[in-house]
C-alpha cells in the first residue's frame, strides 16, 4: 500500500525528517509513537501534501505510484485521508454541504455517480451514528465552535464518509476524555478492514488500549529508532522514550 | 476643477432654468444654493480625507449629458419585473419615475417628486436639510438638479406589508448620460416598512448615476432599507443615504454592491433622539478593475442609542475596495452601545482593500468597539478542503462563499436573504473565472 524510503523533509530550511523508512501493507495498522517535536506531525502532513514542507530526499510510493507526483486533492481522491491534529474551522460552510462536496469529488474520481442531497443525507445520518454524533452538527459550520472532542469526532466521521484506503490519524486521541476516546476508538476499529491501512500517530500509549496495532514504530529526532509489535507500547509506557535512546 | 469641465454643469443648470419649468420658490432657491456650493468646491480629490483612497479623475474629466429623451420599456419587461419581484414596484427608467408602469400599495403614498415638491410645501423642512450639500459635492450636484425621484410616505401607524422595490433601470441611448434621482421617505410615527433600492442596467452604454436618498423615521417607526447596486461595469455610481431617527425608532439596512466601474456608497445615520437603534450591513464584491468604496457615518447625539455595523468585502482580479466607517458619540450621548466590524478577503495578489474604522467618543459611560481585517484565503483552510478531495479552485470558492455567509445571515427577511444568496453566487462565479 505505502512504502516510504529514506524520506528527508525540511520546513523553512530546517530538516525535520532525517531518513524515514516505512512499509505499510494493506489491512495493517501501524502506530507511530514519539515525544513532542520528533517529526510525527510533519510526517503525516507531508504525506497529505501540505505545501509548507519540502521533500529534499527519498521517495514515497502509494499503490505503486509516486505519491509526491499527486496534488493534495488527487491524493485524497485516490484514497489517502489525514485526520488532522488541529482540524480547521471553516466559518459559514455547513458540515453537511462540505462533506457532500468532498464525497462527490471522490465518487467522481472513482467513476461513480454523485449522490443527490436526499441520498447523501440518508447515508450521512447512518455514518453519524457510528461516531455517536448528534444530527444538529449537520447544519453547523465546519468545526466552528466545536469542542476539542467534537472536532476529533468530526474527523472520524469524515473518514467514515470518505472511506479511504490509507487513513493517517494525527494525534486523534489528544485532548479527549475517556468516554470520547472510547467512542472514537470504536469508530476507528469499525473501519479496520483487509483492504484499508491505518497509520496511527500518537504521543501516548492510551489509545492503543482500544486499538491494537500490528506494528509500532518509535520516531525520535526525525528517524524511526525502534520498531516492534504491540508489546513495545507497554514497554514505552513503563520506561519512557529515554529508554529507547539508551538501548 | 477645470473650467471647461465645470462649464457643462453650469450650462445644464442654466438650460434648466430657462426651460420654463414651474417650481416653488423654495425649490428654486435650494437648487441655486446647491449649484453655488458645487461650483465653489467641485468634486473632491484624494487630498480630502474622506476620499483618500478613491480617485475621482474619471468623473472629474468626464463629459456628461443632462438631457435625454424618455425611453419606454417594452411591456414584456415590466411584466417580467412584476413576476420576479412581486407586487409593489416603483419603476425608474434612466433616472425618471415612470408612474404608468409602477404598481403601488394602497395604504402608503408614492408621489413623483415634481408633483410632490409643487403640492407639499412641508417638504421644505426635509428636502435638502438632511443631506449635506455643503460638505458633499455629489449631494450638491444632485440637489442643483432636483426634480426627478419619488416621495414615499407611510402614514402614522401604517404597516407596509409587502416590500416596495424601487427599480432603477439604466438604458441610455448614448454614452455619458447622467441620472440624478432622489428618494425621500417619510416614515410616520410607529409605522413600519421595507424598501429595496435596486440599480440595474439594460444596455451597454456608459452612464453616471448620482442618487441621494433621505429617510426620516418619526417616533417609534421601524424601517428597513435594502440596496442592490448591480449597475453596468461602465457606470459610475455615486450614492448617499441620509437617515434621521426620532425617539425609539429602529432602522436597519443591507447594501449589496456588485456592479459599476466606480462606486461610492455613503450611509449617514443621525440618532437624533433617545433610545434609537440602527444596524447597517453590507457586502461589496469586486472583480476586473472595479473600484467599490463603502463609507458610513453614525452620529450618536442622544443617550441610549445603539448602532451595529457589519460590512464585508470580497475582491478579485485587480479590483479595489475601500471601507471607511466613522462612529461619533457626542457629548451627553451616554449609554451608547456601538460596534463596527469590517472584514475583507482578497482573492488575488493584485486585489486591494483599504479599511479605515474611526471611533470618536466625547462622553463617558459608553460601550464601543470596532475591528477591521484584510487578508487572503487562509492557507490551512485551503489545505484542509483539498485534503478532502476538493479541487483548489472549488476550495477557494467554498471558503469565499462561507466568508460572506455570516453577513448574508444578518439580513432579517427571507425574501432578501434568498435574493442575496443568488446574486452573490452569480458574482462569485465571475470572480473565480478571473482569479
Amino acid at each position: 500500500m505505502l512504502e516510504i524510503k529514506d524520506l528527508h523533509v525540511s520546513v523553512e530550511g530546517v530538516e525535520i525528517l532525517k531518513g524515514i523508512d516505512l512499509k505499510v501493507r494493506a489491512g495493517e495498522v501501524h502506530a507511530i509513537m514519539g515525544p513532542n517535536g520528533s517529526g510525527k506531525s510533519t510526517l503525516t502532513r507531508v504525506l497529505a501534501g501540505h505545501p509548507a514542507y519540502q521533500v529534499t530526499k527519498g521517495s514515497v510510493t502509494y499503490e505503486g505510484k509516486d505519491l509526491f507526483a499527486l496534488s493534495i486533492e488527487e491524493r485524497a481522491r485516490q484514497g489517502v485521508f489525514l485526520a488532522f491534529q488541529y482540524p480547521v474551522d471553516i466559518p459559514g460552510v455547513n458540515n453537511a454541504y462540505f462533506l457532500k462536496a468532498a464525497l462527490n469529488e471522490i465518487r467522481k474520481a472513482k467513476g461513480l455517480d454523485e449522490l443527490d442531497a436526499m441520498e447523501f443525507l440518508e447515508f450521512l445520518k447512518e455514518k453519524m451514528k457510528t461516531v455517536e454524533m448528534d444530527e444538529s452538527f449537520l447544519n453547523r459550520p465546519v468545526n466552528e465552535g466545536f469542542s476539542g472532542g467534537e472536532k476529533k469526532r468530526n474527523e472520524i466521521l469524515q473518514m467514515a464518509v470518505l472511506n479511504p484506503k490509507l487513513a493517517i490519524l494525527d494525534e486523534t486521541d489528544s485532548g479527549l476524555d475517556i468516554d470520547a476516546l472510547k467512542i472514537i476508538s470504536e469508530g476507528i476499529n469499525r473501519l479496520r478492514s483487509p483492504d484499508r491501512s491505518i497509520i496511527l500517530v500518537t504521543h501516548y500509549q492510551r489509545i492503543l488500549n482500544y486499538i491494537t496495532p500490528d506494528h509500532i514504530h518509535v520516531l525520535m529526532g526525525g528517524k524511526i529508532v525502534k520498531s516492534g509489535g504491540k508489546d513495545l507500547a507497554l514497554q514505552l509506557e513503563e520506561k519512557g522514550y529515554e529508554w529507547v535512546k539508551e538501548t | 476643477m477645470d473650467k471647461t469641465k465645470m462649464q457643462q454643469y453650469t450650462d445644464a443648470f442654466e438650460a434648466r432654468k430657462t426651460g420654463g419649468m414651474s417650481e416653488p420658490l423654495w425649490v428654486r432657491r435650494l437648487r441655486e444654493e446647491a449649484m453655488a456650493a458645487f461650483v465653489e468646491k467641485g468634486f473632491p480629490s484624494t487630498r480630502d480625507e474622506a476620499w483618500r483612497h478613491t480617485d475621482l479623475t474619471a468623473v472629474r474629466e468626464g463629459a456628461f449629458i443632462f438631457e435625454h429623451k424618455p425611453v419606454s420599456l417594452p411591456q414584456g419587461r415590466i411584466e417580467d419585473l412584476k413576476k420576479e419581484y412581486g407586487g409593489n414596484l416603483v419603476v425608474f427608467v434612466n433616472g425618471r419615475y415612470v408612474e404608468e408602469v409602477s404598481s403601488l400599495p394602497g395604504n402608503i403614498g408614492v408621489t413623483g417628486l415634481p408633483k410632490a415638491l409643487e403640492s407639499m410645501p412641508e417638504l421644505e423642512s426635509h428636502c435638502g436639510t438632511h443631506a449635506d450639500l455643503k460638505q458633499n459635492a455629489f449631494v450638491a450636484l444632485n440637489t442643483a438638479f432636483l426634480g426627478e425621484g419619488v416621495l414615499i410616505k407611510i402614514p402614522e401607524g401604517q404597516v407596509l406589508e409587502v416590500p416596495l422595490r424601487l427599480m432603477f433601470i439604466a438604458d441610455p441611448a448614448i454614452d455619458g448620460a447622467i441620472f440624478q434621482p432622489r428618494v425621500l421617505v417619510l416614515a410616520g410615527k410607529r409605522s413600519a416598512g421595507t424598501i429595496v433600492e435596486h440599480y440595474s442596467s439594460a444596455g451597454s452604454k456608459s452612464y453616471f448615476t448620482n442618487v441621494v436618498s433621505e429617510i426620516i423615521l418619526e417616533e417609534g417607526a421601524s424601517f428597513r432599507h435594502y440596496k442592490i447596486q448591480d449597475e453596468s461595469k461602465k457606470a459610475f455610481h455615486m450614492a448617499s443615504t441620509w437617515v434621521v431617527q426620532e425617539k425609539g425608532s429602529r432602522f436597519s439596512s443591507w447594501a449589496l454592491s456588485t456592479g459599476s466601474r466606480l462606486m461610492r456608497n455613503d450611509c449617514y445615520v443621525g440618532l437624533t433622539k433617545e433610545e434609537t437603534s440602527c444596524a447597517l450591513n453590507g457586502l461589496y464584491l469586486g472583480d476586473g478593475e472595479q473600484h467599490l468604496d463603502q463609507h458610513t457615518f453614525i452620529d450618536h447625539r442622544k443617550p441610549a442609542g445603539k448602532s451595529r455595523q457589519f460590512f464585508k468585502g470580497l475582491m478579485a482580479g485587480k479590483s479595489r475596495g475601500v471601507f471607511g466607517g466613522k462612529v461619533l458619540v457626542r457629548q451627553g450621548a451616554v449609554q451608547t452601545d456601538a460596534t463596527q466590524v469590517n472584514k475583507n478577503l482578497l482573492l488575488s495578489d493584485e486585489a486591494r482593500v483599504d479599511t479605515q474604522p474611526q471611533l470618536e467618543i466625547d462622553t463617558d459611560d459608553v460601550k464601543c468597539s470596532h475591528g477591521a481585517a484584510v487578508g487572503p484565503l487562509q492557507e490551512d483552510a485551503v489545505f484542509y478542503l483539498r485534503s478532502r478531495g476538493i479541487g483548489e479552485r472549488d476550495a477557494g470558492r467554498i471558503l469565499a462563499r462561507g466568508f460572506v455567509q455570516e453577513v448574508i445571515d444578518a439580513a432579517e427577511q427571507d425574501f432578501f436573504k434568498r435574493e442575496l444568496e443568488e446574486r452573490v453566487s452569480q458574482k462569485l462565479e465571475a470572480q473565480f473565472c478571473q482569479s
